[in-house]
């Protein structure tokens, strides 16, 4: 089975999700930054009347200087009734990936090193942050 | 009245002569009267021959005794009036009491005895005025005397005072020379340098002529910039236009790459139903991916084409504000020259004003070293003069003491006639 993965860009990391969560790809929505939250919190999208947590990959993933964009892109995920969006510098595009094969993990692009993430594994990441939004 | 000369007789006068011829003729009439009268008595002739004779010896005898006696008498008494003279006595009188020549002596010798008692008092008066004179003299010696060696001391300052004017006038006069000297090469150096200043003047007015045509092809060239210029800034308007259209361009591929990325992701989704509408979307997606690429190109071209403006603003805007900078600083450099030049023609002025002034100067300088040489001569001849003053004064000294000296004899005759009037009896007045 392959499985598509939607390649985007954050602060210097190449990551890749499955399209199969992938909600919608938004630009220059209004993010609401939510005090207390910490850094890689970037805060709230309400977006045809759904919310979602807004995740800098960048920062959480030791990326602390994150080049801030004034255009930043935000893809926009569905996982178990949650909502979840990924702030993105660059969509690269799409790829097909085999679903079994040692490319799960991540794998190559021209060159570039793609890691393959889940909505699962960032909300853990999300989760496991100090001040984390499940926390409260 | 010269009795003494044969001159008539005055009245009521007898003379000697007279007296003795009276006399003898009342002899002669006595002895008659007696020969008469003996001659009637005896009647004998010559017994009063006899008579008469010895009578008549008689008389004679009595008669020339009573004469004699009378003249002797006074002679006598004039002979001791005399010695009484000779002896200093003058305050003896001679009685006049007859009216013969005796009398003649008498008045003569009384006239010389007053006229002796007169030249004694005169030669006393005189004496006396001769010794008062002199103390006078001896007085007014002093004081010549002191005067002339106030005057010697005087002399001799003056002369050292004028050897010293000299040395000074002299030295002075070397001074003078040198500084004239000095003053010929100032005004030589004053002559350069109006010389040179003339030169400056020139150069300053060539300066300033240059500084002003440069300006002129300064505003020339900004003229020109502002013309060049103007269309670079209509490129500029037309590009911001372009840019805003390229923007456009941009946010629409943007916005079409987002719509095809996410008609992607949905056809994806769709999976076996979607493929169609996949690649649909994939074109889509390219298209806007090379519409964005053409965008970005031309995006990028505008970029540089606006940079490039900008440069070209930049670059005009700085060669404007350069040409300004350096049209100012031309502006400042004809003010300057002009300043300068005005400066320069004050400099001239002034320098020609010196260079008169200092030749006035070397020509009173040159009087001045005459008057210098006139006054050495002077001061030389001053010199002379006081050491002949000097030598006057030492002749006048000796003089005057000569002149004392004579003083003083005269003084010692005076006081000698005095003794020698003081030898004389004078009546008391």
């Amino acid at each position: 089975m392959r499985m598509e993965t939607l390649v985007f860009k954050r602060s210097g990391l190449c990551l890749g999700i499955e399209i199969e969560y992938i909600r919608q790809v938004v630009r220059d929505v209004t993010v609401a930054p939510v005090p207390l939250t910490p850094p890689g919190y970037a805060g709230l999208i309400y977006y045809r009347g759904e919310l979602f947590d807004v995740a800098d990959l960048g920062i959480i993933m030791g990326k602390q200087h994150a080049i801030k964009s004034e255009r930043t892109l935000n893809i926009l995920l569905k996982w178990k009734q949650k909502g979840i969006a990924l702030a993105a510098d660059e969509i690269l595009g799409l790829r097909s990936v085999e679903e079994d094969g040692s490319e799960l993990e991540g794998f190559t692009l021209e060159g570039i090193q793609i890691k393959i993430i889940t909505p699962e594994s960032v909300w853990k990441m999300l989760s496991e942050l100090p001040y984390g939004p499940r926390q409260i | 009245m010269d009795y003494c000369n044969g001159g008539p007789e005055p009245m009521g006068r007898t003379s000697i002569k007279n007296k003795l011829i009276l006399s003898f003729l009342a002899l002669l009439l006595i002895l008659l009267s007696v020969v008469g009268f003996v001659n009637y008595l005896s009647q004998d002739f010559y017994l009063a021959q006899a008579i008469s004779a010895v009578m008549a010896l008689a008389s004679g005898i009595i008669f020339g005794s009573m004469f004699s006696e009378s003249i002797v008498k006074r002679l006598q008494r004039l002979s001791n009036v005399a010695s009484e003279i000779s002896n200093g006595d003058l305050s003896k009188e001679i009685s006049l009491d007859s009216h013969d020549e005796v009398r003649d002596l008498e008045e003569v010798f009384a006239k010389m005895l007053n006229d002796l008692r007169v030249i004694l008092s005169e030669m006393n008066q005189v004496s006396t005025q001769i010794q008062q004179t002199n103390k006078h003299l001896g007085g007014l010696i002093s004081e010549v005397l002191s005067k002339s060696h106030e005057i010697d001391e005087a002399a001799a300052k003056i002369a050292r005072g004028s050897e010293d004017q000299t040395m000074i006038v002299q030295k002075t006069a070397i001074i003078v020379d040198k500084g004239l000297e000095r003053m010929d090469e100032m005004v030589k150096k004053s002559a350069r340098t109006v010389s040179k200043i003339a030169e400056a003047q020139s150069r300053s007015e060539t300066g300033e002529k240059s500084a002003r045509e440069t300006l002129k092809f300064l505003d020339g060239v900004l003229k020109q910039l502002a013309e060049y210029a103007e269309p670079v800034h209509t490129l500029s308007r037309e590009m911001e236009k372009i840019k805003t259209v390229v923007n456009v361009m941009d946010e629409l591929s943007q916005k079409t790459d987002l719509l095809s990325l996410n008609a992607s992701i949905e056809a994806t989704r769709a999976g076996e139903f979607g493929k169609g509408f996949a690649l649909v979307a994939n074109e889509i997606r390219a298209m806007s991916e090379n519409s964005r690429h053409s965008t970005k190109e031309i995006g990028r071209i505008v970029e540089n084409v606006f940079k490039n403006k900008i440069a070209a603003i930049e670059s005009l805007e700085k060669s404007e504000e350069s040409i300004a900078k350096g049209r100012e600083i031309i502006n400042n450099i004809v003010s300057t020259f002009e300043d300068t030049l005005s400066g320069v023609r004050d400099i001239f002025y002034e320098v020609e004003e010196v260079e008169k002034l200092t030749l006035e100067q070397v020509n009173q300088m040159k009087g001045i070293q005459g008057h210098f040489h006139e006054l050495s001569v002077l001061a030389r001849e001053n010199f002379v003069l006081t050491q002949k003053t000097t030598i006057g004064t030492k002749s006048q000294e000796k003089d005057l003491e000569r002149i004392v000296e004579e003083m003083k004899s005269l003084d010692r005759l005076s006081e000698k006639m005095l003794a020698t009037q003081k030898r004389f009896r004078l009546p008391v007045k």
